[in-house]
């Protein structure tokens, strides 16, 4: 699932803020991942190997907010097992029988609630 | 104190309850596969002939014969042999009185001289013939009463007196004959002339008579033999005879002296012995390689034992007794070297023979009876050992199957223990698993648990799976493809369709279904 999230990601991020958001292929909103700031975001690099700390310190919490950012994801975005879509809770059914997209369960004739209406159960 | 049928039957039927452990059951049963074991073995035996004591016995019969036979034979013929000798030297000590240092032949065509000495000689061969084991005793003088006839050269006077009425069916009469010599001599002691009488002898046809009257030894036992069976001249009767030169003091020979053995003699006095196995008959006979000469020898009575006297016999050593093998016929017997020795110097031997028929066929009876026996013994133990094991296997099976059909309460005692008491255990051990069984309440809550369990849809049972497989909710998306919200929700949905208020309170109905083996009711 992570890796499915991965591949659809889109990075947001800049000099100062990494940010990455996911499109859902049925109501085409964009989700964003929470934003988390570069460590050295501000500061400017006197030396040339200071440049070289800096890409890399920022290469590695890029790499780390990515991951964040898909865990993130991976709560809200659900893969149709009927057309393969990537959609998010709120166009995702729990149907009785199979869980779908908004779309197949039209197609389908299958009733359903969006998954987005759960409450927070402890577990 | 007495016992009533009915206390009698109360006793039995205890005793028919007391239970009897497996351990010596099975020793029982071994026990009997043992004699069962044993009685094939005795059978294999008994047909090898290893019980078959016929052998022995035979052999003991014929050791004992054959001492007799033995201690016979021996004693009568070496004490003829001495009475051969004794009677050679009486009769040269009256030759020499009558004719001093001359030889036998100044006896020639002196008839009168010749009835002297030979009226002198009667009383010595009646007391030879009546005192000792013999049936004739004869002298012959190396003279003749007339030399001018044709036949004078091998014509010598002489006296032979022989027992009257020997014959194979009468028993010994003492009556004497005179078979050669003068006739007056016979009227004087009122004896009967024979019906095959003659004046002198015809010495070509004398067995031996060459060898003794030619002996040049100086001791009188070197020339003394016997002679092989033959028959006495002019009659058709068949003898031995013991020739013994009668030798003067100068060393010149007188002429021969000897006794007769006929084999009708011979039969009267060694009869047959009845045993078990047959007539045991006497032979005495010389041994020619493997081969008895019966022909040469005599045969004492044969009783019903069919032994041809003309017929030899060829001999196979045995380990306790000899085989003697004919042309139509065998017998079973032992031999022994006698004392005497024939006119080559050859042995004679007492023989004594059983016929092997007899021996064979008591054999093979008794190995019959032995065998059957031991069959009828195989048989029965075999019977026997059905029995025991059916007796064995029966109330093991009977248990077995009060188990099956959960009868354990009903079931008899089985008489075994050991399987008593597993009945008991398994009895016990029941009543106890039912004592732990879930009470009636908490099975109407699995029931209803299970009836809510029905409405779960195939993603919230797969999901239930996955967590009785040990997944937490975490690793649900990943495997479902689905937000971990989604999974939540679906959670959520569970609960309320099985009301149940946590994860910890469905996965304690998982388990509780799983150790129940009801676990498939939640899927």
């Amino acid at each position: 699932m992570k890796n499915l999230i991965r591949k659809q990601i889109i990075d947001y991020s800049d000099e100062k803020i990494f940010c990455f958001g996911i499109i859902c292929h049925e109501c085409g909103k964009i989700r964003k991942s929470t934003p988390i700031r570069f460590s050295k975001a501000g500061e400017i690099p006197q030396s040339e190997s200071k440049k070289i700390i800096f890409r890399i310190l920022y290469e590695r919490e890029h790499e780390q907010a990515l991951e964040k950012a898909v865990e993130e994801a991976a709560n809200f975005f659900n893969l149709c097992p009927h057309c393969g879509k990537f959609v998010c809770d709120d166009c995702f059914l729990i149907c009785e029988d199979l869980d779908v997209c908004r779309s197949c369960a039209e197609d389908l004739q299958e009733i359903g609630e969006p998954s987005s209406f759960a409450g927070w159960i402890s577990g | 104190m007495k016992i009533t049928p009915v206390e009698l039957i109360k006793l039995t039927k205890k005793a028919k309850n007391h239970s009897i452990k497996m351990q010596n059951r099975l020793l029982l049963y071994w026990a009997v596969m043992t004699f069962v074991i044993f009685a094939a073995i005795l059978v294999v035996m008994s047909f090898a002939g290893v019980f078959s004591n016929s052998e022995e016995k035979a052999s003991h019969l014929l050791e004992l014969q054959q001492q007799n036979t033995y201690a016979e034979l021996s004693e009568q013929f070496t004490l003829l042999t001495a009475k051969g000798i004794s009677l050679s030297e009486r009769t040269s000590e009256i030759l020499e009185g009558f004719l001093f240092t001359e030889s036998a032949s100044m006896l020639s065509d002196n008839p009168e001289m010749l009835e002297v000495i030979e009226t002198i000689l009667y009383g010595d061969l009646d007391a030879v013939i009546h005192s000792n084991p013999c049936n004739g005793a004869y002298i012959i003088f190396d003279a003749t009463i007339n030399t001018k006839i044709p036949e004078a050269e091998k014509s010598r006077a002489g006296i032979y007196l022989r027992l009257a009425n020997i014959s194979g069916k009468n028993e010994i009469s003492t009556d004497v004959t005179l078979f050669r010599g003068i006739p007056a001599v016979a009227r004087k002691n009122g004896a009967e002339l024979h019906n095959r009488w003659k004046l002198e002898f015809d010495i070509s046809a004398m067995p031996g008579y060459d060898s003794a009257a030619n002996f040049a030894g100086t001791r009188l036992a070197d020339g003394c033999f016997w002679t092989e069976n033959t028959t006495l001249p002019e009659t058709w009767e068949s003898m031995v005879l013991l020739n013994t030169p009668i030798v003067a003091k100068d060393g010149s020979i007188y002429g021969v002296c000897g006794i007769e053995v006929s084999e009708f003699y011979f039969r009267l006095s060694h009869p047959a012995v009845e045993s078990e196995f047959g007539s045991m008959v006497t032979v005495l006979a010389p041994i020619e390689k493997d081969e008895l000469m019966v022909s040469k020898g005599m045969v004492g009575s044969s009783g019903g034992t069919y032994l041809r006297d003309n017929e030899n016999l060829i001999i196979r050593e045995g380990e306790k007794f000899n085989t003697y093998i004919g042309r139509d016929s065998a017998f079973i017997g032992t031999h022994q070297k006698l004392d005497i020795a024939l006119e080559d110097g050859s042995a004679i031997y007492a023989v004594t023979l059983l016929p092997a028929g007899n021996y064979l066929r008591e054999e093979a009876t008794n190995r019959l009876i032995w065998g059957i026996s031991a069959i009828v013994l195989f048989v029965a133990m075999i019977f026997v050992s059905f029995f025991l094991a059916k007796k064995f296997v029966r109330p093991i099976a009977q248990s077995l199957s009060a188990i099956q059909e959960n009868k354990m309460e009903d079931a008899e005692n089985s008489g075994i223990s050991e399987i008593d008491s597993l009945l008991s255990f398994i009895e016990k051990n029941r009543a106890s698993g039912n004592e732990n069984s879930l009470p009636s309440d908490i099975e109407e809550l699995f029931t209803e648990f299970a009836k809510r369990a029905e409405s779960l849809t195939p993603t919230e049972r797969s999901i239930i799976k996955y967590y009785s497989d040990g997944k937490e909710v975490s690793e649900i998306p990943e495997l479902c493809f689905i937000s971990i919200n989604t999974v939540r929700k679906h959670n959520a949905n569970i609960y309320k369709k099985l009301g149940v208020g946590s994860k910890e309170e469905l996965m304690l109905y998982v388990e509780l279904f799983r150790r129940c083996g009801r676990f498939d009711e939640l899927l």
